[in-house]
C-alpha cells in the first residue's frame, strides 16, 4: 500500500464537529433505510390484526379495532397449522443435525488437502450452486417416490439436505481455510488420530460458522417451498410454509386471515434469528470471505 | 499433511490409504447425499433432452441428435427469456453489492446501534422467496401507488423487472451487508493508520485500502448473487402474464411440465446450467486476480 | 305401524351389517382438480360424503394445486412415477397427452353421458380426436357484472349496443366514478376480454377450425378482421382504465368492486360467488357485452368442471360410478357452489343470476368452445395470453401498439411456439 504523502493538519475542534455531523447524517440514512426495509413487516403485521371490514375501508390507517383474531381463527380452522408446524420441525430439525456433521467433516478434507483429486472433488460439490432446481426436479422426484419416500419427512429431509450440501460446504470449506494449522499438528504430534484431530481440536474451532450455517439452513429448509410441493403430496405431509402458500392460494378473498397466517409462519425463523443473531453477524460467511 | 508422518518411514501405499481413505470416509456422508440428490439426478437428465419425449409421462419418445438444442437456440421467445434473465440478474448484483456494501460501511464497527440495525436489516432474508412475491405486490399497490401515484412496476414492461430485482435486492442485500462487514472487520487497522499518517482522503483509501482487500468479499458475493439470479424463478412466476419478465428457469419448467415437451424443456436447462457455469467460472477467475494476499 | 317399524329397523340393521362387510376392504379415491374457490370445494366435498354413506367403504382424498402453476406439473410428476389418482379435473382437449398416453378412460357410450342430451359443443368441450373422455358437469362464461345501485343512483341503464357501452362508460367519467375495475396480472383477464368477440365472430363466420389453422400455420392473425375487431373492443373498454388495472390480481379488484369503487367489472362467472362472500349486501347485476350495434353479443360457453377418469389406476370401476352419482346430483351440486349445469336443469336455491345463465344456455343462442374443431394446447395460450396482456398494458398506458402490431406480434409468438414443437 502506497499512499501519497500530503500532510496537512486540521484544527482538532473542526474535524471533531465533521465527524459529528457525518454521524448524524449517518444515523438520518440508516433510519430511512431500515424503515423502507421494515414497511413489507410493518403491513403484514398491519393487515393481520385487522378484520375484514377494516381491510376494505383503508388499507394502511391503523385499525379501529386492532384484533388477534384472525390468528385464533387461522389456528382453529385450519388444522394444516397444527400438521404443519410438526412436520416442519421434524423435517427441519433432522437436516441441520445431518448438515452440520456431513458439511463440516467434507469441508475439513477439502480445506486441508489441496491436491488435484480433491479439487475436483471441491469443484463438483460447489458446482451443486449452479444446478437449477427446474433441471434435477423431475429425476429427483423419481428417485424418491422409487424408495417410497414421496410424502415422508424421511425423504423430504434426504432431499433438503442434498439440495444444501454444495452452499454449506463453500462456506464452511473457507471457514476452516482459516483456521491456523498449527493446533491439528500439534495434536497430530500428541499422537491424535485424523477423526480425534477432527472431533477434539477442528470441530470446536468451527463453532461460528456451524452455528451461523446452521442457521441458514434453518431458513432455506423452513422457507422451501419448490421442494416441498414436489415432494409432499398428502396433506398430512405438508410443511407450515407449504400450507401457508396454498392457504394464501385458496383463501385470497381473506387478506386478513392470510397474512396471520403468513405472520405465523415466519414467527418461528424469526424468533430463532433473533436470538442467535449474535453468532451469525459475528461467524457469517467469515470463511467464504477467505475462500 | 506432510508433517504428520515425519519421522516414521511406512510403505507408501498403506500410507497412502489410511491418508486419503480417512479424508473419503469424511467426506462420504455429505457426498453421497449431493450425488443423491443433485449429481445422479442431473446426469439423469441429460439424456431427456436428446429425445423428442413430450409428456414427461410418455412412454415412448425417439431420439433426435442435437435438433432440440439447435431449435431452442434460433428460438426467439428462448433468447428473451435469457436477456430477461441476464438484466434481472445485473440489477440485482450491483444492487445487492452496492447497497450491501454501503450499509456494511456504515455499521461495520460494533456499537448497540450498529447491531440493532445490522439485525433489521437482515430480517427480510428470513422471509421465504415465495412469501416475499406476495407481501410486496401489495406494497407495490397499497403503499407506494398512493405515495407516488405511479402504478406498480409490475404490471409494467419496462419497469417489470427492475420491479422483482427490487424485491430481490430487499431481500439479499441484508446477507451481502453481512460478509462485507466480515471483510471489512479483518482488515488490519494499521493501514488506515498509516494511511491518515500520510494525509490521504477518504477516498483515496477506499480505493486504495479498502476496495483490493475487500476482493474476496467481494468474488464471494458477486458468484453467490449471479448464481441466485440466473436461476431466477420464484420472482419470475409471481408476473407470469408478463412476457418481459419471463426467465429462462420458467421456460424450463414450462416447457417439461407444463407444456409436456420434455426434451426440448430439458435440453434448454442444460443450457442454462452451461450459461451458468461458463459465466460463474468467468468472473470469478476476473475476481480473483483482483484480490491481493494478506 | 309396528310392522313397519320392525321392518325398518331390520334394514337398517342389514344396512349397518353390509357396511361392515364391505369396510374390510376399503377402497380410497383420489381425486386431482385446481378448482381454487371454497364454494366449489364445498361441493366436492359434500358429494364425496353422499357418496360415502351410501358406500362406506370408499373413502376420498381430494389434491388441489393451482392451474396457472402448478397443476399439471404436479399430476405429470405424479403419473410419470406411477402415481395413479383415479379421477382428473380438466378439459381432454387440453391435456391431450394423458388421452394418448390410454389415461383416460372413454365415455363415449356412457349411457348417462347421452342421457343428458347435451348441444354438440358441451360435448366438444370434453372430447379428443372426437371421442367423449370428460364427464361435463357445469358450464362458465363472462361478461360484465356491475353495481346496481350505482346504476340506480346515477340513472343509468344496461347498454344493448357498443355505441351504448361507450356513452355509458363516458357518462360514469363525467360522473367521476371509475367504469371498470380490472386485474391483469391474472392471464385469462386478457384472454376473457377478447374471446367474447373473437368467439362470437369466428363461430358465426363458420371457421370452427380457426384455433387449429393457427396452430399449425394455416392461418396467420394478421388476416382475420375478427381479430383485429375483438382488439379493438377491448381497447375502447379501457381507454379509462384505473392506474391498478394491471397490477391486481383478480383478488384485489373484487375487493374495489364490491365496495364500491368502480361501476363495472368484466369478469368471469366463477367469481359470482366470491363476490358475494365479500359482500354479502351487495347487489350485483351482469349484462352481456354488445360486441357491435347490431346485437350480434353471444353468450360464450365452455365447460367449466369437466373430470376425466384414470382407468389404469385401480378400482376405476368405483371411480366411474362416483362420475356418474356426481352427474345425477347435479343439482345439489349447482346449489352449493353457484356453478349453472350444462343441462340447464336449475332450482329456486340458485342466485337469479346463475338461473339466468342457465336459461340462456338452454336456449341454445350461444358460442359454444365446444364447437371448434380443437382447442389450443397450453403452449398456445400461454402466447396468446402473454401477448394480449402485452397489448392491454399498451391500451392502458398509452404504449402507442397499434392493432396490427399486436397481431403481428401473436403471429410471431405462434410461430416460435411451432418451431418448438
Amino acid at each position: 500500500m502506497t499512499v501519497k504523502a500530503a500532510a496537512a493538519k486540521r484544527p482538532m475542534s473542526a474535524s471533531a464537529r465533521k465527524a459529528r455531523n457525518l454521524n448524524i447524517l449517518r444515523i438520518a440514512a440508516l433510519a430511512i433505510i431500515v424503515i423502507i426495509v421494515l414497511i413489507p413487516f410493518y403491513i403484514s403485521f398491519l393487515y393481520s390484526i385487522k378484520t375484514h371490514s377494516d381491510i376494505s375501508l383503508n388499507r394502511l390507517a391503523w385499525p379501529q379495532n386492532p384484533t388477534l383474531d384472525n390468528y385464533r381463527r387461522v389456528i382453529n380452522e385450519n388444522k394444516y397449522v397444527g400438521i404443519g408446524f410438526k412436520n416442519s420441525l421434524l423435517t427441519t430439525i433432522p437436516t441441520v443435525v445431518i448438515l452440520l456433521f456431513a458439511t463440516s467433516m467434507a469441508s475439513y478434507v477439502l480445506a486441508r488437502n489441496s491436491g488435484p483429486f480433491y479439487k475436483v472433488m471441491y469443484s463438483i460439490f460447489i458446482s451443486g450452486v449452479l444446478v437449477p432446481f427446474q433441471c434435477i426436479m423431475l429425476p429427483l422426484y423419481m428417485n424418491i417416490y422409487n424408495l417410497g419416500l414421496v410424502s415422508t419427512n424421511l425423504g423430504f429431509i434426504l432431499a433438503r439436505s442434498g439440495l444444501q450440501v454444495s452452499i454449506s460446504v463453500l462456506a464452511i470449506t473457507g471457514f476452516v481455510k482459516g483456521i491456523p494449522r498449527e493446533l491439528e499438528q500439534a495434536a497430530a504430534i500428541d499422537g491424535c488420530g485424523k477423526f480425534g484431530t477432527f472431533w477434539r481440536i477442528v470441530f470446536p474451532l468451527m463453532m461460528p460458522i456451524n452455528v451461523t450455517q446452521g442457521v441458514l439452513n434453518t431458513l432455506y429448509v423452513w422457507n422451501d417451498y419448490s421442494t416441498a410441493v414436489v415432494l409432499l403430496r398428502d396433506d398430512s405431509s405438508r410443511t407450515l410454509p407449504l400450507a401457508q402458500i396454498i392457504y394464501f392460494g385458496e383463501n385470497m378473498s381473506e387478506l386478513n386471515l392470510a397474512f396471520a397466517f403468513f405472520m405465523l409462519a415466519m414467527l418461528p425463523v424469526l424468533v430463532l434469528y433473533l436470538c442467535t443473531q449474535r453468532f451469525i453477524v459475528s461467524g457469517i460467511m467469515s470463511g467464504a470471505v477467505k475462500g | 499433511m506432510t508433517v504428520i508422518n515425519t519421522g516414521r518411514k511406512r510403505r507408501l501405499t498403506t500410507y497412502f490409504l489410511r491418508e486419503h481413505g480417512g479424508n473419503l470416509l469424511f467426506m462420504l456422508p455429505a457426498f453421497a447425499l449431493f450425488a443423491f440428490v443433485e449429481l445422479i439426478p442431473f446426469l439423469q437428465s441429460i439424456p431427456i433432452s436428446f429425445t423428442d419425449k413430450k409428456a414427461i409421462f410418455a412412454k415412448a419418445w425417439n431420439y433426435v441428435g442435437f435438433s432440440n438444442y439447435a431449435k431452442l437456440i434460433t428460438n426467439r421467445t428462448f433468447q428473451d427469456t435469457f436477456l430477461h434473465t441476464a438484466h434481472f440478474t445485473l440489477i440485482y448484483i450491483l444492487g445487492a453489492n452496492l447497497m450491501g456494501l454501503m450499509l456494511a460501511l456504515m455499521i461495520w464497527r460494533g456499537s448497540r446501534l450498529n447491531n440493532l440495525v445490522r439485525t433489521l436489516l437482515f430480517m427480510p432474508f428470513t422471509v421465504s422467496l415465495v412469501a416475499s412475491t406476495k407481501v410486496w405486490s401489495y406494497v407495490y399497490t397499497d403503499v407506494l401507488m398512493p405515495i407516488t401515484g405511479q402504478p406498480s412496476p409490475l404490471g409494467l414492461t419496462s419497469q417489470v423487472i427492475p420491479g422483482l430485482a427490487v424485491i430481490a435486492i430487499w431481500r439479499d442485500m441484508g446477507y451481502c451487508m453481512l460478509i462485507y462487514i466480515a471483510g471489512l472487520q479483518s482488515i488490519p487497522l494499521e493501514y488506515y493508520e498509516a494511511a491518515s499518517v500520510e494525509g490521504a482522503s477518504w477516498w483515496t483509501k477506499f480505493f486504495r485500502i479498502t476496495v483490493p482487500m475487500l476482493m474476496p468479499a467481494i468474488t464471494s458475493n458477486v458468484t453467490l448473487i449471479l448464481a441466485w439470479g440466473l436461476r431466477c424463478f420464484d420472482y419470475s412466476q409471481m408476473v407470469i402474464t408478463m412476457k418481459a419478465a419471463k426467465t429462462t428457469a420458467v421456460f424450463v419448467y414450462e416447457y417439461i411440465f407444463g407444456n409436456s415437451r420434455a426434451g426440448i424443456g430439458q435440453a434448454a436447462a442444460i443450457i442454462l446450467t452451461l450459461v451458468l457455469v461458463v459465466l460463474t467460472n468467468v468472473i470469478t477467475v476476473i475476481l480473483r486476480r483482483r484480490e491481493v494476499e494478506l | 305401524m309396528k310392522k313397519l317399524l320392525s321392518l325398518l329397523l331390520a334394514a337398517a340393521m342389514l344396512l349397518s351389517l353390509s357396511s361392515l362387510a364391505f369396510a374390510e376392504d376399503e377402497i380410497n379415491i383420489k381425486v386431482f382438480h385446481y378448482m381454487a374457490q371454497d364454494a366449489k370445494q364445498a361441493g366436492l366435498s359434500a358429494i364425496e360424503d353422499a357418496y360415502t354413506a351410501l358406500h362406506p367403504n370408499v373413502k376420498f382424498t381430494n389434491v388441489y394445486y393451482n392451474q396457472g402453476t402448478d397443476y399439471f406439473p404436479q399430476l405429470s410428476t405424479a403419473l410419470s412415477s406411477g402415481e395413479q389418482p383415479n379421477v382428473i379435473m380438466g378439459n381432454p382437449g387440453l391435456y391431450p397427452d394423458l388421452v394418448e398416453e390410454g389415461y383416460i378412460m372413454d365415455l363415449t357410450d356412457n349411457q348417462m353421458i347421452k342421457d343428458m342430451n347435451l348441444p354438440a359443443g358441451d360435448l366438444g368441450d370434453v372430447s379428443a380426436n372426437g371421442r367423449i373422455y370428460g364427464f361435463p358437469i357445469d358450464f362458465k362464461t363472462w361478461g360484465v357484472f356491475y353495481n346496481t345501485k350505482i346504476f340506480a343512483d346515477n340513472g343509468l341503464e344496461v347498454p344493448k349496443t357498443l355505441t351504448e357501452l361507450n356513452e355509458l362508460q363516458d357518462k360514469l367519467v363525467s360522473l367521476g366514478i371509475d367504469p371498470y375495475v380490472h386485474s391483469f396480472n391474472d392471464a385469462v383477464y386478457g384472454d376473457i376480454e377478447w374471446r367474447n368477440t373473437f368467439w362470437t365472430r369466428a363461430i358465426a363466420a363458420g371457421d370452427t377450425d380457426i384455433f387449429e389453422r393457427l396452430m399449425n400455420g394455416d392461418a396467420k392473425w394478421v388476416d382475420l378482421p375478427y381479430a383485429a375487431e375483438a382488439l379493438n373492443n377491448i381497447a375502447l373498454r379501457l381507454k379509462n382504465a384505473r392506474a391498478d388495472a394491471m397490477s391486481n390480481t383478480q383478488d384485489m379488484a373484487l375487493e374495489v368492486f364490491c365496495s364500491g369503487g368502480a361501476a363495472m367489472r368484466y369478469d368471469g362467472s366463477w367469481n359470482i360467488g366470491s363476490m358475494l362472500n365479500k359482500n354479502p349486501q351487495f347487489e350485483i347485476g351482469y349484462f352481456l357485452v354488445p360486441i357491435d350495434d347490431e346485437g350480434s353479443a353471444k353468450l360464450n360457453v365452455q365447460v367449466d368442471q369437466s373430470f376425466m377418469v384414470n382407468q389404469q389406476a385401480e378400482h376405476a370401476d368405483v371411480a366411474l360410478d362416483f362420475m356418474e352419482y356426481w352427474l345425477s346430483q347435479g343439482v345439489a351440486w349447482s346449489e352449493i357452489s353457484q356453478m349453472p349445469l350444462n343441462t340447464g336443469v336449475v332450482s329456486d336455491k340458485l342466485l337469479p343470476m346463475v338461473r339466468t345463465l342457465a336459461e340462456i344456455k338452454k336456449s341454445g343462442d350461444i358460442a359454444h368452445y365446444g364447437n371448434f374443431t380443437k382447442p389450443l394446447t397450453s403452449a398456445y395460450t400461454t402466447a396468446l395470453r402473454t401477448e394480449l396482456t402485452s397489448f392491454v398494458e399498451s391500451c392502458i398506458t398509452g404504449g402507442g401498439m397499434t392493432v396490427e402490431q399486436a397481431l403481428a406480434n401473436l403471429d410471431a409468438a405462434f410461430a416460435d411456439v411451432r418451431a418448438l414443437n
